[in-house]
């Protein structure tokens, strides 16, 4: 599951009187090159040990980086064609674009542009396969992008549109999973970490030997403490909470071995499993979940009057955070794919960027953004800058990829058992 | 101790504890619901503390109320939608197949009213796996309202044979047979004879049909499409949980029981008065509605 | 005479859109859990024609079934939690339906409508009313500590199961006092006063007259309820959101809405709809040759 699997929406995580976004200009500082840049090296794929996914297209992964293959039946548009006149069809979870930004693209380009939602990715794929759809514009997940390219929905990007694309992070203009940036462009980043209430919960998660031991020793807590509602992220937490840094491991030993320790929470603190962690702990009906950044950037929008963000608090390793990053593509059959790449080049600019993460919490890796300026302007409040995702976060993290059909049967079974209690 | 034993159970007399159960039972069965109308009227945002009186849940608070929150006004929208549209096919088709039933003689007589009667013992989750994976796999109809109707409608004509059916046994066919006699044609004798005879029932099932609707959860969930084609009980099960949720939740469900029971409290008194001069019933329209022939 | 085929074409719209919308979908069902996946995007690929049907995801379902393993546990807790729910329900059902079929007479009307009500009011509004009591500030926690009953606030919603049973038992009770009462209320007076007659107590005359004339009625009641309460999952999810209290139609819910195996979720529909058609197939027997006793008894 995404952050935005959820069906209530969001609302504008930041209502601060005079908060002009624009007084944060497009010429700030440039993050500083970091480390773990080995491993945004280029080499190719194609060594034994690499996992095949479907239609032939190798899995991607942050040590076997993968250029998606260009197919002669899928190709991109020209260069310097006129942009269509719409309308443009966006296909999005939902509430994860800022309204205002999309009337923004919308009055500068003189164009109507209409969002239709979906809530969780195979409703996603199930209408887009459908044959029914005719959306123009869809976001997708890391996991999705190689079955997306063999099952030949989204088309290859033509760059000569995409003159922003030079804003974003240098590792995520050639991503592993999609060397070259062939298909995608990024549009935000986040950790998977822990968030708890600090004035409920005796010990932080840095108090513990094993941070994430905070969820196994919360039998006082019990019934006030949740996981997320995802196949792959709990089930990711317990192997990392034993060291396993391969979170796409397709070993049914260890991924049967994490799932016997998340059940354990079910014994242990009879734990929730849902996504409502951004409402939740603000809200003290949890006091210890799993949660994503962006989230918990927007925790204290909801809080009670009068209690202050300090209770809040958002934990994840500083190497090895489960960090991912959703991205945009163009779809194969769009109407109006000129006007596509338009919105995808505007999306990349540094001032909409900003404007988009000041509603939606979660950061987009533009290199403008300076995590420093967005705690110390207030964006967010001091005790959550562990939300903001550096680009070192994410050159030092370890991201959830696609499995094979096994391995996606495996971890599903898993999960499965997990829920079953 | 046997005057005690006596003056418990006496079948003849007043049994008081069962009287004291059943005045129990109503009260544990209906103000848990009328404490969550109340709190749909609370002036803060707590659903189970009360802060004092307010409408702003309604129509006061600019964001959330349900007269300014586009979703709730979508999903109180698409509930009516589907009702409407419910009840606009499958009154007609389950008196259609109510009448036939009952008065056919031939062999596919029993398979049909066993068909009839297997929606009624289906748990909804069958039914909405199946239908969402025909509709997608066989018939290639999109989800959304068209699939959602197609969806309710399959199993509230089960609920219309049975109304109809049980109005139809009591009538029987004299009154057709006398007028038959009389010269009409069978066409004739239906239109003139049976149709009036069967209104009142026609009627019932038509607010059945409206309720089952309004109510109907996993069958509108799985053939659902996303936010616009959202309903209320939709609404409710994707936010009863959730820590932002207000008493606009409240109000929103609060409104649908209005309109449920303004329905039903409606008809009811169009049943009775259509109801008044018919030869088979006992005049008390409670006991014709309560009077279930499965 | 009328021709023959007057009366069943009133029956025949009905009938095409039964079996269109209820049949063919039951076998689309069978065709999806003995066929296969798209290997891109794993969509279901129904096999429709039975020649082309595998069981290997129907083996490897079944094989969670053992005891022990995963589905075996689930189905364990709902078989529990239904068993208990129904009891439940009949222990405050038939006490109310007897009361108002055969003594309440000024009050009658007014009970019946009162009877009635919650079939109008929806079903997840009345579990709404119930979560918004059992908030650890509700209603309930309060006036049990204001009575003393307990010190702390109890977390009712946290996952446990004593609520999530409480919860079925007040959502379907009303199911089953109509069907109840409408038996319960065609049960001949004179039968009873037969009874009385004879010289029977009271007691002895609900033992052994009452109660058995009513038992097809429970029976059929009882019917009405459980075969819906076994796939009932979103009792659990809004009562409770725990894993803890997880039902088999959550376990079906999470394939289908939740997942890429809809294919597994498709053999979990079929092990659940033979498992209902066993015990419906169970009670018509019952019935049937409870009827035929009566009527060799008359005879």
């Amino acid at each position: 599951m995404h952050p935005r699997e959820r069906p209530t929406t969001r609302r504008q995580f930041l209502i601060r009187a005079g908060m002009v976004v624009g007084t944060l200009s497009g010429a700030d500082l440039i993050l500083s090159a970091c480390g773990g840049s080995a491993k945004s090296a280029a080499t190719t794929s194609g060594t034994s040990g690499v996992l095949m996914g479907p239609g032939g297209i190798p899995l991607a992964r942050r040590e076997h980086p993968v250029t998606l293959p260009l197919y002669a039946d899928n190709e991109a548009i020209a260069s310097g064609l006129d942009a269509e006149k719409g309308p443009l069809q966006l296909f999005n979870w939902a509430a994860y674009i800022n309204p205002a930004t999309v009337k923004k693209f919308e009055k500068e380009h003189n164009v109507q542009v209409s969002i239709t939602t979906f809530e969780n990715e195979d409703e996603a794929i199930a209408k887009l396969t459908s044959g029914k759809a005719s959306f123009d514009v869809w976001w997708t997940t890391v996991d999705l992008i190689s079955r997306a390219v063999a099952g030949k929905l989204i088309q290859p990007l033509n760059h000569g549109y995409l003159a922003n694309l030079k804003n974003v992070w240098p590792e995520l203009q050639n991503p592993y999973y999609d060397q070259h940036s062939r298909y995608t462009v990024p549009y935000t980043v986040y950790t998977t970490g822990i968030a708890w209430r600090t004035d409920k919960v005796k010990k932080a998660p840095a108090d513990y030997a094993n941070p994430y031991d905070i969820l196994w020793d919360s039998h006082q807590y019990a019934g006030k403490v949740a996981v997320l509602d995802d196949p792959r992220e709990a089930l990711a937490m317990a192997l990392l909470r034993r060291g396993i840094l391969d979170v796409n491991t397709e070993d049914p030993a260890l991924v049967n071995r994490a799932q016997k320790d998340l059940s354990q929470l079910t014994s242990i603190a009879n734990v929730k499993v849902n996504t409502n962690d951004y409402t939740d702990i603000p809200a003290g009906s949890t006091y210890i979940s799993q949660a994503w950044s962006g989230d918990m950037a927007g925790a204290p929008e909801y809080l009670a009057k009068g209690v202050k963000p300090t209770v809040l608090g958002y934990w994840r390793p500083d190497v090895h955070s489960e960090t991912q990053s959703d991205m945009i593509a163009i779809l194969r059959g769009a109407k109006h794919p000129v006007l596509a790449h338009t919105f995808l080049n505007f999306m990349l600019d540094n001032q909409n960027g900003l404007e988009n993460f000041t509603w939606n919490g979660y950061i987009p890796p533009l290199n403008s953004i300076d995590p420093d300026k967005l705690v110390s302007q207030g964006y967010i409040p001091a005790n959550l800058s562990s939300t903001v995702v550096r680009q070192s976060d994410f050159a030092k993290g370890v991201t959830i990829d696609a499995l094979t059909t096994e391995g996606q049967a495996l971890w599903q079974n898993a999960w499965s058992t997990f829920k079953a209690g | 101790m046997r005057r005690v034993r006596d003056w418990f159970a006496n079948p003849w007399g007043r049994p008081r504890a069962l009287g004291t159960i059943t005045w129990l039972y109503m009260a544990w069965s209906i103000v848990p619901v009328l404490i969550a109308i109340l709190f749909s009227f609370n002036d803060g945002r707590s659903r189970s503390v009360w802060q004092g009186f307010s409408t702003r849940w309604y129509w006061g608070d600019p964001n959330l109320s349900v007269f300014h929150d586009p979703a709730a006004k979508s999903a109180l929208e698409q509930s009516l939608r589907l009702a409407g549209l419910d009840m606009l096919f499958a009154v007609p088709l389950g008196v259609g197949l109510a009448i036939g039933l009952t008065r056919w003689r031939g062999y596919g007589a029993k398979p049909v009213n066993y068909l009839m009667l297997f929606p009624l013992v289906t748990p909804e989750i069958v039914m909405g796996v199946s239908l969402l994976l025909v509709f997608v796999l066989l018939y290639g109809i999109a989800l959304g309202t068209e699939a959602q109707v197609l969806g309710q409608v399959t199993f509230s004509i089960s609920y219309v044979v049975i109304i109809v059916r049980g109005r139809l046994l009591s009538i029987g066919p004299e009154y057709e047979e006398a007028a038959r006699d009389l010269g009409a044609s069978p066409l004739a004798a239906f239109r003139l004879v049976l149709v009036p005879l069967l209104a009142p029932a026609v009627f019932a099932s038509f607010i059945v049909v409206f309720a089952l609707s309004i109510d109907d959860f996993v069958v509108t969930d799985y053939l659902s499409a996303g936010s616009p084609t959202q309903t209320v009980p939709i609404a409710i099960y994707s936010n009863a949980r959730g820590g932002t949720t207000t008493p606009a939740l409240n109000a929103l469900a609060t409104v649908m029981v209005v309109v449920t029971l303004l329905a039903v409290g409606l008809a009811y008194f169009v049943y009775r008065w259509a109801a008044r001069s018919q030869p088979g019933t006992s005049g008390r329209a409670l006991n014709e509605i309560t009077a279930l022939e499965v | 005479m009328t021709r023959r085929w007057f009366w069943p074409s009133f029956a025949l719209p009905g009938a095409v859109w039964l079996v269109l919308l209820f049949l063919v979908p039951t076998y689309a069902v069978v065709a999806v859990a003995f066929g296969t996946v798209d290997p891109i995007f794993q969509n279901p690929v129904p096999a429709w024609n039975p020649l082309d049907w595998q069981f290997d995801t129907m083996r490897s379902v079944l094989a969670e079934f053992e005891p022990g393993h995963t589905f075996w546990i689930v189905s364990v807790r709902t078989l529990a939690y239904v068993a208990l729910s129904v009891a439940g329900c009949l222990l405050i059902g038939y006490p109310v339906a007897y009361y108002l079929a055969r003594h309440a007479r000024r009050t009658k009307g007014i009970l019946l409508v009162l009877l009635i009500v919650p079939f109008w009011v929806s079903y997840l509004m009345r579990m709404l009313a119930w979560i918004g009591l059992l908030f650890p500030d509700g209603l309930v926690n309060r006036t049990l500590i204001h009575l003393g009953v307990i010190s702390q606030p109890v977390g009712w919603l946290d996952g446990r199961p004593s609520s999530v049973i409480l919860a079925l038992i007040y959502g379907y009770v009303p199911y089953l006092i109509l069907p109840l009462y409408a038996v319960l209320d065609r049960i001949d007076r004179s039968v009873l006063e037969a009874g009385r007659d004879l010289g029977a107590s009271p007691i002895r005359t609900f033992f052994h007259v009452t109660l058995p004339l009513s038992r097809n009625g429970i029976l059929a009641a009882s019917v009405l309820i459980t075969l819906p309460m076994f796939g009932d999952y979103y009792t659990n999810d809004v009562i409770s959101g725990s894993p803890h209290t997880s039902m088999i139609g959550n376990q079906i819910n999470l394939y289908f809405q939740g997942g890429t195996q809809k294919t597994v979720g498709a053999c979990l529909v079929i092990v659940l709809s033979v498992f209902l058609a066993l015990l419906m197939s169970y009670y018509l027997w019952v019935t049937v040759r409870a009827s035929a006793e009566t009527k060799e008894s008359l005879l």
